[in-house]
């Protein structure tokens, strides 16, 4: 890490790749962070226009501000040398105005509750961020480094950016004898986003219940129910997450990439363009979203046992995308399109529990059940394959967003009959990876292809419990997901030599390749180059992302009232607990540490926190 | 009272209301921040600023991409190994320069195709913009298309040589057609065709001098008509065969040198003369180079550093006693290339059966122009002499560097990119003497090999008169320099066979490592016995090589990038072999 006086920077050497000293990363970055202000707060006028009518107008203000100095220091790591130290400081603003004005009209009359709502929205957000930066400083001090210190380079930068939503809306809510409820809501959205055409979305949702627990003939039948209820809505809402400037066919100035000294004066100013960065898409239109959803709530014997169960059918269509583009457009060939349709269907579960067992022993248990299965229902021919495939068919219609696409990894190579036997896989060998000849044509390319691994999990679940016994109470969260595919990107550093970054440091799988002298190893042999390209995305890199978590445990022990009088205290508990515990469970098939960070080297942080509460 | 002024707040709330609800939607238009539409650009004075990003592009490369070419003709050829920290640093290049692991789906050549289509794009947008304009609103308006015509050439002419089966679109395409443009809608010919064409089109509109020394002018397009028409003399079978060589062409390459060599540029009086910065850039014997700057304001490469547009491309080629990092190793091949005989005199046949002996034998002036080796001085400098630690992984890939690009570490042109050194030495994408020996060429094959004697001869007799700079602290000529003029009878037979092995000799000689050799190679049709010999030399000190085989019929050109195939929804033709 250092050079042999313990105060320089140790630099790469033969053999090792040109990868920055890490210590000195860590070091010459520590002081580097940022401030970060938010004001927020909201004015109201109510005024009460008739006895059940009110009005309210509301404007709230959300204001931030990010604020950072950062240094980039000199440093001479062996051959890797920067010679000129650099001050950056960047601010930005955003502020976000909402200016709401709504009419609300009551009316309880004898068995029958209304609710109406109705009113516009207008939304404002503003956004704009500086850099200034400059070089040549005297002293790498924080003390020293402000910008007018310097005496080298100057540097800016700045940006902006607006946008504006403008919504009408109207809402009413139903309820006889609290036992039949209505609801519906009828939104006109526009986002300033979209083109004059289609700024405007016009998204309604209604919603029904019938509390059957309300009814005489269960009412008088049993005292089984503290709840029941059924539940039917059906709503659409709207996305318009893109880019400001997404409708606009757009000429950008970017200095760096359109400057050019054609004079010939080696320095100063230069002579700059503009190029072609984005084609218009004026018929870009609201993404949107229709939910049908059916549930049941349900509380039995004094909530011995309470829950819910849901059942929904979620339809998307025109998701909004800017889809990669063939090569030849150049830079001009972004553009905003509405892509694919999909659908989610799921069913969430939950079930509880609480009670006394006896008079010091008290449970709270939750348990929940999600399951949602995704597909994509349709492919406009524009973005056929922006959702990956091969582009000669294969595509994601019918298949769950995001899917993996790549080749069928059979084993390795462990004889040379095997190697010899194989198609043509160039690169291939002893100890190398044998991909799967899908389309048998003896050779193994582009065309071998074929969808390898769906990314949601087939279910997910929770399991929530406190439980008080005398003074000591225990609380704990179990968080767990099915079988999932998960592509463990982790794993190019920890089982290959070559298939990136070789002569850095990596896992200690590798220790265990494959080798004559090893020869029943599932892990490729280590070489040189990654002639047999096993990075490729693989089966070899797909693995079983199952897992089950003690997300956080806590255990605490309140203070008895006698002794606390003594004290003159109110209340004393102490407590000691933790999250990110620990995995109680991974699929053995999983190769990673943590299979919820499938391309990332490091555990989810463990935190232990021990505590007191006191009042007096 | 009371009720009173109640009831105006109340007024005054519902007015406040009422007003933002008629305000409606024009508060929707919001235009774009920082940004311009077609109609704000499309004005003569915006129109210059689409030539300008034209040529900008030029110096937009970067390390993995160069528009040198050093990679994909000096590399990929016999003059040079990829370098670097080892075999596997970069292994795409790797791949590259051994062919039998080179695979379509490599980034490399995605990102190569992609941003020379940047740069046709930005000469197409530019045409298409300018084809709006009259003489009378926009007297340069016929220049700059001209210019404008002059870089599509440049691109295409780059393009077509790497990847042979391209898409060819040009400002009348719309943009919804382009990925409807196939890459074998046209043969190797008729692109060629079309290169020349742009060419012929600037050679017709752009002034023999242009006001501003890094645009294109007249002269420049005539040398690259000359070397486009050369490319398409050599008419290739669908396998890249040499199928026929197009005596129509040949006279067309001879024309258009003509009109270089009477124009007012000429070779340098030192070879040294195009490889430094200062002064010498921009010289008699450049007809056209990518300029690049710094302190000029611009933030490169991900905002790091503010140093300006430097040479990113050829950015990794400093050695390591300087800079970093040690890539683009010259080969021993090319080293022994330059031996001369006691007459001066190239050994056309078999310089390669032994390796070059400094101390006792004969050399070339120009190694010591081209190559640095550990004990000579680094860039005409006697007292800053290369030592093996300048050289990263000398095992692998010996301890020659490359100096035609690089520059002295105490030139205030040399720019530290953290941890990267750039240099700001204009490049020269097109060099008189290359114009010499194109016509030389055209003339060898046309059977008129006594006409490209005395051009083959001013180029040797100019690298002759080069050693005024080579010369070590002591004051003694680095090498034994010997190197005289072709005299037929005296050194060498001057027939037709034996000019062709001279001209293609001496092109390599001039323009090592300038980005030529393997598209040369390619239009010999000899890449394959070149190379696979080479690797047979080789192979023994050199293990990179170990597996290398040079596939005729299929390396002489990258594969189309998978990526641009998928894409193209499958329309695309994937190049023969791949």
């Amino acid at each position: 890490m250092h050079t042999v006086d313990g105060i320089g920077w140790g630099g790469p050497v033969d053999g090792m790749n040109d990868r920055q000293n890490p210590v000195r990363v860590l070091e010459d970055n520590k002081q580097n962070g940022y401030h970060y202000l938010r004001l927020f707060g909201n004015f109201f006028a109510d005024v009460k226009i008739l006895q059940n009518l009110t009005f309210r107008s509301n404007v709230g203000i959300d204001y931030g501000s990010n604020t950072s100095r950062n240094w980039q220091k000199k440093y001479q790591s062996g051959y890797l040398v920067n010679d000129v130290n650099r001050v950056i400081n960047r601010q930005s603003n955003s502020v976000k105005t909402t200016w709401s004005n709504t009419l609300n009209y009551n009316l309880v009359m004898d068995k029958h509750r209304l609710d109406v709502l109705g009113g516009t929205e207008y939304y404002v957000e503003d956004f704009s961020e500086f850099m200034a930066s400059r070089e040549g400083y005297i002293l790498e001090d924080p003390d020293y480094m402000y910008l007018d210190a310097g005496t080298g380079l100057k540097d800016n930068e700045g940006f902006g950016a607006k946008h504006v939503l403008l919504s009408y809306f109207a809402k009413a809510n139903y309820s006889y004898l609290d036992r039949y409820l209505l609801s519906a809501t009828l939104r006109y959205d526009g986002s300033s986003r979209f083109g004059e055409n289609n700024r405007f979305g016009t998204f309604p949702a209604f919603s029904a219940g019938w509390r059957i627990s309300e009814e005489a003939f269960i009412k008088n039948a049993t005292s089984l129910f503290d709840d029941l209820k059924l539940r039917f809505g059906w709503g659409m809402t709207g996305n318009q997450e893109i880019n400001n400037n997404a409708i606009y066919n757009i000429y950008l100035a970017n200095y760096d990439f359109t400057s050019y000294d054609i004079n010939g004066n080696k320095s100063g100013v230069l002579p700059s363009g503009v190029f072609l960065s984005q084609n218009a898409n004026p018929d870009l239109r609201w993404e949107a979203t229709s939910m049908s959803n059916a549930g049941i709530d349900f509380s039995f014997l004094n909530q011995k046992l309470y829950g819910s169960v849901d059942a929904y059918l979620k339809k998307t269509s025109d998701i909004l995308l800017l889809p990669p583009y063939i090569g030849t457009l150049g830079e001009g060939g972004n553009k905003w399109v509405n892509g694919a349709s999909m659908e989610n269907k799921g069913l969430e579960i939950v079930l509880g529990h609480r009670g006394n067992i006896n008079e010091d022993l008290k449970l709270d248990i939750t348990a929940n059940l999600d399951i949602v299965r995704n597909k994509v229902t349709h492919l406009p021919d524009e973005v056929v394959n922006a959702y990956g495939g091969d582009g000669r068919g294969q595509n994601i219609l019918g298949r769950t967003l995001d899917s993996y696409f790549g080749y069928v990894a059979d084993g390795i190579f462990r004889t040379q009959q095997e190697v010899d036997e194989h198609a043509n896989q160039p690169g291939k060998g002893m100890g190398r990876i044998r991909f799967v000849d899908l389309n048998g044509d003896g050779v193994i390319n582009d065309f071998d292809r074929t969808w390898i691994g769906v990314p949601i999990p087939k279910f997910t679940y929770g399991f929530n419990a406190a439980v008080n016994y005398k003074n000591f109470d225990l609380s704990f969260f179990l968080q767990g997901i099915g079988p999932v595919d998960v592509n463990n990107e982790f794993k190019i550093y920890t089982d290959f030599w070559s298939a990136i970054e070789s002569s850095s440091n990596k896992g200690a799988r590798l220790l265990d390749a494959w080798s004559p002298s090893n020869p029943n190893s599932d892990i490729p042999a280590a070489s040189l180059t990654d002639d047999n390209w096993e990075a490729r995305l693989s089966t070899y890199h797909i693995e079983n992302g199952t897992y089950l978590k003690l997300r956080n445990a806590q255990i605490g022990y309140t203070f008895s009232k006698e002794l606390l009088n003594k004290l003159k205290m109110q209340s004393l508990r102490i407590y000691v607990g933790g999250d990110n515990l620990g995995i109680l469970y991974k699929s053995g098939s999983y190769t990673g540490l943590d299979p919820e960070n499938p391309g990332f080297g490091y555990p989810n942080p463990l935190v232990v926190t021990a505590g007191v509460n006191v009042r007096f | 009272m009371k009720k009173i002024v109640e009831n105006r707040y109340k007024i005054i709330l519902m007015i406040w209301a009422m007003a933002m609800v008629s305000s409606c939607s024009n508060v929707l238009d919001v235009g774009p921040r920082g940004a311009l539409n077609e109609d704000q650009v499309s004005n003569p004075e915006q129109a210059e600023g689409f030539v300008i990003a034209a040529y900008s592009q030029l110096g937009n490369d970067e390390m993995n991409r160069s528009f040198s070419m050093y990679q994909y003709g000096n590399v990929r050829a016999d003059d040079a190994y990829k370098g670097g920290g080892g075999i596997n640093d970069g292994d795409v290049f790797h791949f590259m320069e051994t062919f039998t692991t080179s695979r379509p789906d490599q980034w490399n050549y995605d990102v190569m195709w992609y941003n020379i289509y940047v740069g046709i794009r930005r000469c197409n947008e530019g045409l298409r913009i300018l084809d709006k304009f009259t003489e009378d609103e926009y007297p340069l308006v016929a220049v700059r298309k001209g210019e404008l015509r002059f870089l599509r050439g440049y691109w295409y002419l780059m393009l077509e040589n790497l990847f042979k089966n391209i898409p060819y679109i040009d400002e009348h395409v719309a943009v919804d057609d382009y990925k409807l443009v196939l890459n074998n809608e046209f043969t190797r010919d008729e692109i060629l065709e079309k290169i020349a064409a742009d060419f012929e089109y600037a050679v017709e509109v752009l002034p023999a001098t242009q006001p501003q020394v890094g645009r294109a002018n007249r002269i420049a397009a005539y040398a690259f008509l000359a070397k486009t028409r050369l490319f398409q003399a050599y008419e290739q079978s669908a396998s890249h065969a040499v199928s026929n060589i197009n005596p129509t062409r040949l006279e067309q390459v001879v024309a258009a040198a003509d009109q270089v060599v009477a124009s007012g540029y000429s070779l340098q009086p030192d070879f040294a003369n195009n490889f430094l910065p200062g002064s010498y850039e921009n010289g008699m014997e450049a007809l056209i180079s990518v300029q690049y700057s710094a302190n000029d304001g611009v933030t490169s490469s991900g905002g790091g550093d503010t140093r300006g547009r430097v040479n990113f491309g050829d950015i990794l080629t400093v050695p390591q006693g300087i800079g970093c990092c040690d890539f683009q190793k010259p080969s021993q091949t090319l080293v022994n290339a330059f031996r001369t005989n006691a007459n001066g005199i190239p050994l056309l046949d078999n310089y390669n059966q032994q390796n070059v002996d400094f101390a006792i034998h004969t050399v070339d002036p120009r190694i010591d122009h081209t190559v640095s080796r550990p004990g000579a001085p680094w860039k005409y400098e006697p007292n800053r002499v290369v030592t093996t630690s300048w050289s990263r992984a000398t095992a692998i890939y010996g301890t020659y560097n490359s100096m035609k690009e690089n520059v002295s570490p105490d030139c205030d042109c040399f720019i530290n990119i953290a941890p990267f050194f750039g240099n700001t030495k204009a490049r020269i994408m097109m060099r008189y003497a290359n114009v010499l020996l194109f016509k030389a060429e055209a003339l060898i094959e046309l059977g008129r090999q006594d006409e490209a004697l005395p051009l083959i001869n001013e180029v040797r007799s100019r690298a002759a008169a080069s050693t005024e700079r080579l010369v070590q602290a002591n004051g003694q000529p680095t090498s034994n320099y010997a190197i005289d003029q072709y005299v037929p009878g005296e050194n060498i037979v001057w027939n037709q066979e034996n000019a062709r092995k001279a001209m293609r000799f001496e092109r390599r000689l001039e323009l090592a490592l300038e980005g030529e050799r393997f598209f040369d190679l390619m239009r010999w049709g000899i890449a394959d016995q070149t190379l696979n010999a080479f690797f047979n030399a080789e192979r023994g000190t050199r293990s990179i090589y170990q597996g290398a085989n040079f596939t005729k019929g299929r390396d002489e050109f990258l594969p189309i990038p998978q990526n641009q195939i998928f894409w193209s929804e499958n329309r695309y033709v994937q190049n023969p072999g791949y």
